[in-house]
């Protein structure tokens, strides 16, 4: 009578990868649907050709390793990907660029490294700096002016669908534009802030679309952490960061962009949440997440006041990810019976 | 003119300060410690079992230190060759097959002792002494000192030393590292769960 | 009761489904007599028990049956009546599912007691309050008593405090891994035992105040313990503690600092802190062992999970095994099955139901597949995170496993995975299902292993380098008594130049006066005898050869006694034909080859001869099992006997035809023998010439042998045999010559 010897614990409780990555996904449909109100079905159909790229990227890659597809499949870790990148991408950018970085964050950046769990890098952003640094124009110029309140000016549907894979730029140009930081920033020195906030683009406080997104994104992400899934330093460090940077360095809105535009525009709060605090190659100790956040903050305020890009979260976050290994060795929780904290990897003296 | 001046008055007073920095640092930080030779004969087995082809660890850790290989210690295998590596800063080598294969679990020697006959030999093979006996009386090997290092098995003029592999109780035995999930898919298709559902 | 307890938290925690309604419903009943009792000899952490009693022996209930093994040891007591039938390996209760040493009890269903009582009747004291701390630790350590509640420590040692002043005794009534109610059963049923058990643990650490931690969700066994307090007028001194439910408070270090706030230093000892931690269950045993002088025979076990009808908890004799608790349970067996010993987050699964129930079975937990369904697959660490927050140590669960499956160790060890206290809560709450505890024993384990080596090493380092200086100390003084050896002989050389003569004519004396028919007569003989012993040699030689390829040596025995027997009686011949040696021995005692000392060597060789058969009659008679060895020795000193004799005969034999020249038979100074001797006829050259070539022969065989002995006398014999040679060669031209002549 063989019994089954498996080592304890013999039960386990109710998480699983795979749900955590599900309502990960489903933290960001708030952030989606508003996105797909203000600028129309690019954002859908964008988001949905990066999933599909994803899933079927994997898939190929898992094949080729001759790993399990369907187990892997499984741990939705793709599917979340392929998401935050089509979030991320101008909701009219063509087709190729969202297939190219989805592709390439599956292929080169998640599974080259060993599939999931091994990346050192958030897979995501890798494919969102790729796009980027390869075709500036196409990522800068093919977000939605968003002087569309009622909806009826939003490229619908088709007009969607035409300039994704169509390239129809004549219809295109009716609608994109650069974002509103973008704009912030190239305008500054020619207006005041005033007049400036004046433009359709900025529109006044809460008319664009950009800071209902924004709000969206951070309704998902509280929702997230009352789920326990992510918890309070990363975004909280980072915001923190980003806001303290803007109200000491940039107080002068005639020369600097302001705190709320920072907060509740370009991607901050879908980075605040839901990439800065992608687990697997962020820092993972509580004062380590802390120090990583800031990290972030800081960098997001300086590429993009400094920067010549329009945003900076891909960047900002890519090079923490970098920190985030030596972060974690020097941030180690004090262990219970210790009277301090241990520092770095070698092994040194009792604390 | 007057810029290359400020130039090269920056890059020297940069080079100085750094040089003094790095002075200080190799004198503050420098490593006490014992000479090369013991520090790598720490890290060899100590199985003295010559199969490096040295008559005992301690002339093998000589050797290494005037740029001998390292790969020759069957007994340590690749884990000695890694740590011995990481000491001296140079590049890992696979086991030098030529002196012997890394064995999987370690052994030790065990005398048949009703066939003994006591004529000492294993005695005086024995690099750590890790055998009690006398002229014409019964051998034993005492298992906590032996070293695996089967000198002692070819002088034997009756063969009646063995070499077993070290027994673990239940103070010694530790779980292994669980297969990975991956690997338990590939190996078993049928996995834990769908075997349950059968 | 009267003091406000202030309580601290300590980090992490889980809060996994309690399941233990289904076992402390019912009362604790009484298992029955199983037909075996199984009692391994190690049911706790130190060295096994040592058995002291023999298969047959017939033993009454409590009677000590294996003595403790130094310090941390812990005697074993027979939980029933009976008879000892075996004492034997048996696969024990651990996740190894290895066998270890255990004796094997068969009840005679009488159950009868040996005679016990309380201390305080033993001592015959009157108050029963002031009986000496080292009687109690005595009465505890004599009755068997180990931590019941997980570990297994021996209670006595760990109530040796030594120099740390104990102010805080905690005991344990958490039990907050899921499914088990063995503790909460015993606080309901014996709370009387278990504040009987704090007085003497406090009255033993001289502690001020007892703290009993239990969990808000044992209503009754607080209850019950309240009762108790009050019944034995101790609300002053222990306080019943309720702590929240979570897991795993039962830890002593997490209990610790719920109850005081303070931290076990890492690799410390509660006792550092003044605190002692101990079981309910144990203090209740303690309160037994005093009070009435009964050993810890029995238990309380909880039997539960779904794959059993009949949930509850049992009084078990230890030794019982598993499958009779089960089947006394309605167990049904479920597919893939388990049986787990302890709870669901730390106990272990059993490799079959055939082991005992040993002091530190809390639980045997038999869970259907539906109930505790085992893990998925693993996938890889997300980093989530999720462990870190449920660690109680405060570790990184998520670095020591990466680590760990890296194999790269001394990080680990970095990351404090010592501190590591195997609860679970980890693995419960990891949501790509890792084992991770599994991964931190490895590790552990790994570099426990690797320790035990580098510590080995470093052993056989220092032996090596002993042996080495040994052996050039030996070498040095083997060189210093050569020398010393060598002046010696360079001395008496000296002297002996300055009378050749003086010497030479009285040797040659006794040689002319012999008569040449004689010696002629005795030559033959002689060299009769040489060939004799030769064969001798042979056949004695080859024997050893067969002992060594044919173990069986009982077919051989009467062989070698008849061999034996024609030895004795060579024996008794050479030792006559050494009674007249002496006077046919050459004169020269430097010789090592000269008739006295060969006859010597071979006196000596028969001599050890004897008392090598002797040894063997003796080993024979009484059947031990080195007979086989002794006869193999008896035939190597055979042949030596054989082969010293033959050299001496030879020596014997060469002496003779040189007593004609008057020659000097050492050889070491062949020229001056020559010139002594008388001028040689052709015969007696030639006689001189073979007898020398049987000398060679003999040193040769000679040298040969020592070699393959590995005696230290190589070096000696190699130079004996060149010098043979050289003679040799000497009488070889000689004889050419006088051939020519
Ligand atoms: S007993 Fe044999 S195997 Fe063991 S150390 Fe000695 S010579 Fe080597
Ligand atoms: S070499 Fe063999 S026969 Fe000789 S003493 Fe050792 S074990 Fe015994
Ligand atoms: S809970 Fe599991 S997946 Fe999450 S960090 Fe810990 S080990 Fe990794
Ligand atoms: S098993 Fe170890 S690492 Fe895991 S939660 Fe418990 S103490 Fe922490």
């Amino acid at each position: 009578m063989a019994l089954l010897t498996l080592s304890s614990p013999h039960t386990h409780g109710p998480n699983r990868t795979s749900r955590i990555m599900l309502t990960v996904a489903l933290a960001t449909l708030p952030g989606l649907a508003v996105m797909t109100w203000f600028f129309g079905f690019g954002s859908l159909i964008n988001t949905v050709l990066a999933i599909i790229t994803a899933l079927a990227s994997e898939a190929l890659v898992l094949k080729l390793r001759k790993y399990p597809v369907s187990f892997f499949l499984k741990d939705n870790t793709a599917l979340v990907t392929g998401l935050l990148l089509g979030l991320a991408l101008p909701p009219l950018a063509p087709w190729w660029i969202t297939v190219l970085a989805t592709s390439f964050a599956i292929i080169f950046a998640k599974q080259i490294y060993g599939g999931m769990g091994n990346n050192p890098f958030n897979p995501a952003m890798v494919g969102y700096a790729l796009v980027l640094i390869s075709f500036p124009v196409q990522m800068t110029t093919n977000w939605v002016t968003s002087f569309q309140v009622s909806g009826s000016d939003v490229a619908g549907f088709t007009d969607a669908l035409s300039i994704i894979f169509a390239g129809a730029s004549s219809t295109a140009d009716a609608f994109t534009g650069a974002t509103p930081l973008d704009q912030y920033k190239y305008l500054i020195s020619k207006e005041t802030s005033d007049e400036l906030l004046q433009r359709n683009t900025f529109n006044g406080w809460l008319n664009g679309g950009w800071e209902w997104v924004n709000l969206a994104f951070l309704a998902g992400g509280l929702f997230l952490m009352v789920r326990r899934i992510i918890t309070w330093h990363i975004p909280v460090s980072m915001l923190a960061a980003l806001g303290i940077c803007s109200l000491i360095l940039g107080w002068d809105e005639d020369l600097y962009t302001p705190l709320s535009l920072h907060l509740l525009s370009g991607a901050t709060m879908l980075g605040a949440f839901f990439i800065a605090t992608d687990p697997v190659s962020a820092s993972t100790t509580p004062t380590g997440k802390l120090i990583y956040g800031a990290g972030i903050g800081i960098l997001l305020y300086v590429i993009r006041t400094w920067g010549a890009y329009p945003d900076a979260v891909a960047f900002a976050v890519l090079l923490m990810n970098f920190a985030a290994p030596f972060i974690d060795a020097y941030t180690q929780p004090r262990s219970y019976g210790h009277s301090k904290p241990k520092r770095g990897l070698k092994p040194g003296e009792k604390s | 003119m007057s810029t290359i001046i400020i130039a090269i008055v920056v890059l020297a007073s940069l080079a100085a300060l750094f040089g003094a920095l790095l002075g200080f640092a190799s004198v503050r930080f420098r490593v006490e410690g014992n000479p090369v030779v013991d520090q790598v004969n720490d890290l060899l087995p100590q199985t003295q079992c010559g199969q490096c082809g040295f008559p005992g660890c301690k002339p093998y850790a000589e050797a290494i230190a005037d740029g001998e290989k390292i790969n020759k210690c069957p007994p340590g295998g690749e884990s000695t060759i890694q740590a011995l590596a990481d000491l001296l800063g140079v590049e890992p080598e696979p086991l030098d097959a030529e002196h012997g294969a890394e064995k999987d679990v370690p052994m030790v020697a065990y005398i048949r002792e009703d066939e003994c006959i006591g004529c000492t030999k294993c005695i005086q093979a024995c690099p750590v002494d890790a055998i009690l006996g006398a002229a014409k009386q019964m051998h034993t090997v005492i298992v906590d000192e032996c070293t695996g290092c089967d000198l002692c098995v070819e002088p034997c003029p009756v063969d009646c030393i063995d070499m077993v592999p070290q027994s673990t109780d239940t103070s010694s035995w530790y779980w292994q590292a669980p297969t990975t999930g991956v690997e338990l898919i590939a190996t078993d298709r049928r996995s834990l769960k769908t075997e349950a559902h059968a | 009761m009267t003091h406000l307890i202030q309580l601290h938290e300590f980090d992490g925690g889980i809060h996994p489904p309690e399941n233990k309604r289904q076992s402390n419903s019912r009362p604790i009943r009484k298992a029955s007599l199983p037909s075996e009792l199984v009692l391994p000899l190690h049911q706790h952490i130190g060295a096994p028990a040592n058995p002291v009693v023999a298969v047959g022996d017939t033993v009454l209930k409590g009677q000590v049956i294996a003595e403790p093994e130094g310090f941390v040891s812990a005697p074993l007591h027979a939980p029933t009546s009976g008879k000892i039938s075996a004492i034997e390996a048996r696969q024990v209760p651990h996740a190894s599912g290895l066998s270890e040493t255990c004796i094997v009890i068969e009840p005679d269903g009488e159950d009868t007691w040996i005679e016990h009582q309380g201390l305080c009747d033993a001592l015959g004291l009157d108050h029963c309050d002031d009986i000496p701390v080292d009687k109690l630790l005595e009465r505890i350590r004599d009755c068997g008593i180990a931590g019941m509640g997980g570990a297994g420590f021996p209670t006595a040692v760990k109530l040796h405090t030594g120099k740390h002043k104990i102010d805080t005794l905690i005991l344990n009534g958490a039990e907050c891994e899921p499914y088990i109610t063995a503790d909460d059963m015993l606080m309901r049923e014996h709370a009387s035992e278990v504040i009987r058990g704090a007085q003497i643990l406090l009255q033993i650490l001289g502690a001020e105040r007892c703290l009993i931690g239990v969990e808000d969700n044992k209503p009754e066994a607080i209850a019950a313990l309240d009762d108790a307090l009050v019944q034995h007028n101790e609300e002053h001194h222990i306080d019943v503690v309720t702590i929240p439910t979570k897991y795993p408070s039962g830890g002593e270090k997490q209990l610790i600092q719920i109850l005081t706030g303070k931290e076990v230093p890492s690799g410390g000892i509660p006792a550092s802190l003044g605190i002692v931690c101990q079981n309910v269950g144990t203090a209740a045993a303690i309160a037994d062992a005093v009070d009435f002088g009964r050993p810890l025979i029995s238990r309380i076990t909880t039997v539960t999970g779904d794959a059993v009808r009949d949930k509850g908890n049992w009084e078990v004799l230890l030794g019982t095994p598993v499958s009779h608790l089960l089947s006394l349970s309605g167990y049904r067996p479920a597919k893939r099955e388990r049986v787990v010993m302890g709870g669901p987050m730390m106990g272990f699964a059993l490799p079959t139901t055939e082991l005992p129930v040993v002091k530190t079975t809390n639980c045997l937990l038999a869970p259907t597949e539906k109930e505790l369904p085992t893990n998925n697959p693993a996938m890889a660490c997300i980093r989530c995170g999720l462990c870190a927050e449920a660690c109680p140590a405060d570790l990184l669960p998520q670095q020591l496993y990466w680590f760990s499956k890296a194999q790269e160790f001394d990080k680990a060890e970095q990351h404090n995975l010592f501190d590591c206290i195997e609860c679970g809560a980890c693995s419960y709450v990891c949501p790509s299902e890792i084992p991770l505890v599994q991964y931190y024993r490895f590790s552990k384990g790994a570099i426990r292993e690797e320790r035990a080596a580098a510590e080995k090493a470093e052993q056989a380092r220092i032996r090596y380098e002993a042996r080495i200086d040994r052996q050039e100390r030996e070498k040095a003084e083997k060189e210093a008594k050569r020398k010393a050896r060598a002046e010696a002989a360079a001395k008496a050389q000296s002297v002996k130049k300055e009378a050749p003569a003086a010497k030479a004519v009285p040797a040659a004396e006794p040689a002319a006066n012999a008569d040449l028919e004689k010696l002629q007569k005795q030559l033959a003989a002689a060299q009769a005898a040489v060939a004799k012993t030769k064969e001798k040699l042979e056949a004695a030689r080859e024997d050893p050869e067969k002992a060594d390829k044919i173990p069986a040596f009982e077919s051989a025995l009467a062989k070698t006694q008849d061999k034996i027997k024609t030895l004795a009686k060579d024996i008794a011949a050479a030792k006559k034909a050494a009674k007249s040696a002496p006077a046919a021995a050459g004169p020269d005692k430097g010789d090592p080859n000269s008739p006295e000392r060969l006859q010597k060597k071979w006196e000596t060789a028969a001599a050890r001869l004897e008392t090598a058969r002797k040894r063997l009659a003796d080993a024979e008679v009484d059947g031990a099992d080195t007979v086989d060895a002794l006869r193999a020795g008896v035939e190597k000193q055979e042949a030596r006997v054989a082969e010293a004799k033959s050299a001496y005969e030879a020596s014997l034999n060469s002496d003779a035809s040189l007593k004609t020249a008057v020659s000097n038979n050492a050889g070491t100074d062949n020229t001056s023998a020559e010139t002594v001797a008388a001028k040689p006829d052709a015969e007696q050259l030639q006689k001189k010439l073979l007898a020398q070539k049987d000398r060679v022969e003999k040193a040769k065989e000679r040298l040969e042998m020592a070699r393959a002995e590995g005696l230290d006398s190589v070096e000696a014999l190699e130079k004996a045999l060149n010098k043979q040679l050289d003679k040799l060669a000497a009488f070889e031209a000689q004889a050419s010559t006088t051939g020519e002549v």
